[in-house]
């Protein structure tokens, strides 16, 4: 029995690196001699090469579960003492089982995309080739580098266990579904490939692409969203985004993934921008990949860049590099036949508004990456490493942010080609009326921030269009006889993709208004107190109550009791705490935060005293559950539009 | 005892693996069909959405007819197409 | 009249304008040298800007009164007096890496706006099975 679980998961892996490049091997040939049986012996590679992924993966969380720290990853994640729940987070609370994770998706999508692709068997074989590249590429970091299973001697009687900033439920969904969504990018990228290789990005690639993105976005979503949680609620400092490089590094491809999802209708209704069309999916899959190595190789966050980044950053870096360089090629060489099928005729139309929704989002990925690499770029221009603040992300973020905002009130009510004056007047008038109205109350009630009212105003002006929207769409139903809720209902359903579009608006809006009122209108104060005392933050009034200690297995708790009153309302007690992992050193947040629609009320315990005194600060945030709210929202929307319709009948 | 175990699993991974490439499948001749039917799924989609941007006031009564029958005369050209015996061959 | 493209080209390229001009102000205000303690001491061309320091607390530095914090951050070679007002990060200890953020004063001590423990998000492997 010894290291049985490693041997096995060490057998998977390197038999995985076989099977995938023999699958390369097989596909490749099939496709240049037109062998049919070759390409099924690649299909076959595909499901053995998931099998052994699966099988890798079973051994791993064995090895977890039965605490075997004889495996060195195991004994670097966990320890004896750790509930179950953080045993399986610690999986991928660590790079070498963080890449396996990401292999069984792949692996998983693999299997889906081959299988649903059998009826287009010209794009089946160059995707699979595709996909087994990138397959094969996760075996070779698995089976040598980064290996999960490299064994520990002698194994160490506990392990170190997980990264306290970890052990989070947040932390449980966060990566898989930032995984799922950054690998769900390779297929689309595979069909792409497939594409450009047949020279068919007709309208099956169209309906695919888009099929196959909307799942993986779907999941970025969710996961930039999970991870903005937990920094909220496990890092203390009263904030969900940072522009951090490993934020960033997720939020570039969900820019270009959304800016496909709209230029692709483009596409779809004029025949228009379909080579860059094809360059935003190839970049964001490049970005993904980009993205791995920034948060893997710790380019960013030494003082000198490559001076310590270890061999799996050159890795990635020659991958990614010859990736691009091979699909960027492909692309240069079908440009000939890329001829764009129409023109804009009119600027006041739906396609100029798809345009500049594409602008500002490229844009906006260009400008994260820009400010990302920042330092990167100056240590290799100037020898100096600069770094570039937040202000520099808001200051052009929050311009874009307005522009898209707006985007998504006026594009959706433009037809295409082109708009008469009459009928902007029909569609706008109202709207516009409510935000002017809108922007003109709050300014009243004494919003003076002119970038929160501009948000605030846009975010009135979307919600008008999308209730006209919906209005005149059941009115349309009402007229021809269905009762209103049905005609409501049926208004969705058959038309999922408009609407379900709208539902993603608008939670988009939400969230917005939620980044827009809860940055500029933050209030924080703290104080330093005897028990019994108090002290008052806007509309709050805090007392301290005293400390308590106590212990939980490894960890030493300290705890402050806390109530709080708004006005003279008694609001209940709260007890923000501080862990002391005594095993890894590291003190750790546990923050008390007190949610409503209206406002957060954050509470921290910072320090305190032997004699018992104790500091508070406190922190009150607006509109902060509204971010949580809208991207639920957006997320529902989304799987809603990408729901399958039912086929429209020729008459 | 474990050695030989995985010598089993490779050996009949092999098979599995290299079982398909001894038969002469055929490749299907390439089709395009489905990008036919692709774009008659579109036409139909786009035709749906002009009648509901009619509807709910988007459009001049102008405008929807020619959009209308542009897009009508796209939309029976596909199906004319895929009428066709042989069609996308 | 222009034809569409061109009036949507012009209107891309003035919006696109705006942008870059923007990012350029925001970098401007917030670019921060990240520099070791050695490095700081050999460019003395950047003794005005904002710097970001990366080094190690030296033993016995340390001291703390009224919520200021005064601390020697060094690399081993060269070390810096640093000055801070506000609460010290969770992980700051003797001995460990910090980052300390802000501009030198008059006296040639380091006046910190922000101090930043640095600590790996994953476990080296420099205690296995401790």
């Amino acid at each position: 029995m010894v290291n049985f679980v490693g041997e096995i998961g060490r057998f998977a892996l390197l038999a995985g690196l076989v099977v995938a490049l023999f699958g390369i091997a097989a596909t490749t040939l099939g496709l240049t001699r037109r062998h049919g049986g070759y390409l099924a012996s690649g299909r076959r590679a595909v499901t053995v090469w998931a099998l052994l992924m699966a099988l890798a993966s079973a051994a791993l969380l064995t090895a977890f579960l039965s605490r075997d720290f004889s495996v060195r990853f195991v004994a670097m994640a966990s320890e004896s003492t750790q509930p179950l729940l953080q045993t399986i987070m610690a999986f991928w609370g660590g790079h070498d089982g963080a890449l396996l994770l990401w292999a069984l998706i792949l692996a998983g999508y693999m299997v889906v995309a081959v299988w649903s692709l059998r009826s287009h068997p010209d794009l089946q074989g160059p995707a699979t080739a595709t996909l087994l590249v990138v397959a094969a590429f996760f075996s070779v970091l698995l089976a040598g580098a980064s290996n999960p299973f490299a064994p520990l001697v002698p194994p160490p009687p506990d392990g170190q266990g997980l990264n306290p900033l970890l052990r989070n439920p947040w932390m449980s969904a966060h990566p898989p579904m930032l995984y799922l969504g950054f690998v769900g990018m390779s297929v689309p990228f595979a069909l792409a490939v497939a594409a450009l290789i047949t020279g068919r990005l007709d309208d099956t690639w169209v309906a695919l692409s888009r099929r196959w993105i909307v799942v993986p976005w779907i999941f970025l979503t969710l996961g930039l969203l999970l991870g903005a949680k937990w920094s909220y609620e496990v890092l203390g400092w009263g904030g969900y985004w940072a522009w951090d490089p490993v934020e960033n590094a997720a939020f570039m491809p969900w820019l270009t993934a959304t800016a496909f999802l709209h230029s692709i209708q483009i596409q779809e209704r004029r025949g228009m921008l379909v080579a860059w069309n094809v360059a935003l999916i190839l970049l964001t899959f490049g970005l993904t990949i980009f993205g791995t190595f920034l948060v893997r190789s710790g380019v960013l966050s030494s003082v000198h860049a490559f001076a310590k980044a270890p061999l799996i950053g050159y890795l990635f870096l020659g991958f990614l590099s010859a990736l691009l360089l091979v699909s960027f090629g492909l692309l240069a060489w079908r440009w000939g036949a890329l001829k764009s099928g129409g023109t804009v005729e009119s600027v006041i139309s739906r396609e100029t508004a798809f345009l500049a929704n594409n602008l500002l989002f490229v844009t906006a990925a260009i400008v994260v990456l820009v400010g990302t690499m920042f330092p990167v770029l100056t240590e290799a221009f100037r020898g100096v490493k600069i770094n570039v603040g937040p202000p520099y992300f808001n200051t052009v973020m929050v311009p874009i942010s307005i522009g898209i905002l707006l985007l998504m009130g006026i594009g959706p009510l433009l037809p295409w080609r082109l708009a008469t004056r009459e009928q902007l007047a029909r569609n706008f008038t109202l709207p516009s009326a409510a935000a002017v109205l809108g922007a003109l109350m709050l300014g009243l009630l004494g919003v003076r921030h002119a970038g929160a009212l501009l948000v605030f105003a846009g975010a009135l002006f979307v919600s008008g269009t999308i209730v006209l929207e919906t209005v005149r769409g059941t009115r349309v139903r009402i007229r021809r006889g269905e009762h209103a809720p049905l005609a409501l209902a049926r208004l969705f359903m058959r038309n999922r993709r408009r609407y379900g579009g709208y539902v993603v608006h608008f939670g988009v809006l939400l969230m917005l208004v939620g980044v827009a009122a809860s940055s500029a209108f933050d209030t924080q104060a703290g104080a330093t107190l005897r028990p019994g005392e108090r002290f008052g933050v806007g509309r709050y009034t805090i007392e301290y109550g005293g400390l308590r200690h106590s212990e939980l297995p490894g960890i030493d708790v300290t705890e402050a009791s806390v109530r709080v009153w708004a006005g003279a309302r008694f609001l209940g007690s709260y007890s923000p705490q501080r862990y002391f992992y005594r095993a890894q050193e590291q003190p750790m947040h546990h923050v008390a935060i007190r949610s409503s629609l209206r406002e957060d009320l954050y509470l921290i315990l910072s320090e305190w005293t032997p004699d018992g005194g104790g500091t508070i600060r406190v922190l009150v945030h607006p509109l902060v559950s509204w971010l949580w709210a809208g991207g639920v929202v957006a997320v529902l929307g989304a799987a809603f539009a990408v729901l399958p319709e039912r086929r429209r009948r020729a008459s | 005892m474990i050695e030989a175990l995985f010598f089993t699993v490779a050996v009949l991974i092999a098979a599995y693996l290299l079982a398909p490439a001894f038969q002469s499948l055929e490749l299907p001749a390439a089709d395009t069909r489905d990008a036919l039917d692709a774009a008659g799924d579109a036409a139909l989609r786009a035709l749906h959405d002009l009648d509901l941007d009619w509807q709910t006031g988007k459009l001049s009564e102008r405008d929807y007819r020619a959009a209308r029958a542009t897009l009508e005369a796209e939309a029976s050209e596909i199906f004319r197409q895929l009428a066709e015996p042989g069609a996308g061959q | 009249m222009m034809p569409a493209r061109r009036k949507l080209f012009v209107g891309a390229v003035i919006i696109l304008l705006g942008l870059v001009f923007a990012a350029y102000n925001g970098a401007r205000s917030s670019m921060v040298y990240y520099l070791t303690t050695t490095e700081f001491a050999g460019r003395p061309e950047l003794r005005a800007a904002r710097v970001r320091i990366a080094g190690r607390v030296q033993e016995g530095s340390v001291l703390k009164s009224g919520g200021e914090s005064r601390f020697v951050i060094t690399d081993g070679t060269t070390g810096y007096n640093v000055r801070f007002r506000g609460p010290l990060p969770d992980l700051f200890a003797e001995g460990k890496d910090v980052l300390v953020e802000g501009r030198l004063d008059g006296d040639g001590i380091l006046l910190a706006s922000q101090v930043i423990s640095t600590h790996p998000v994953e476990y080296k492997e420099k205690h296995p099975g401790r």
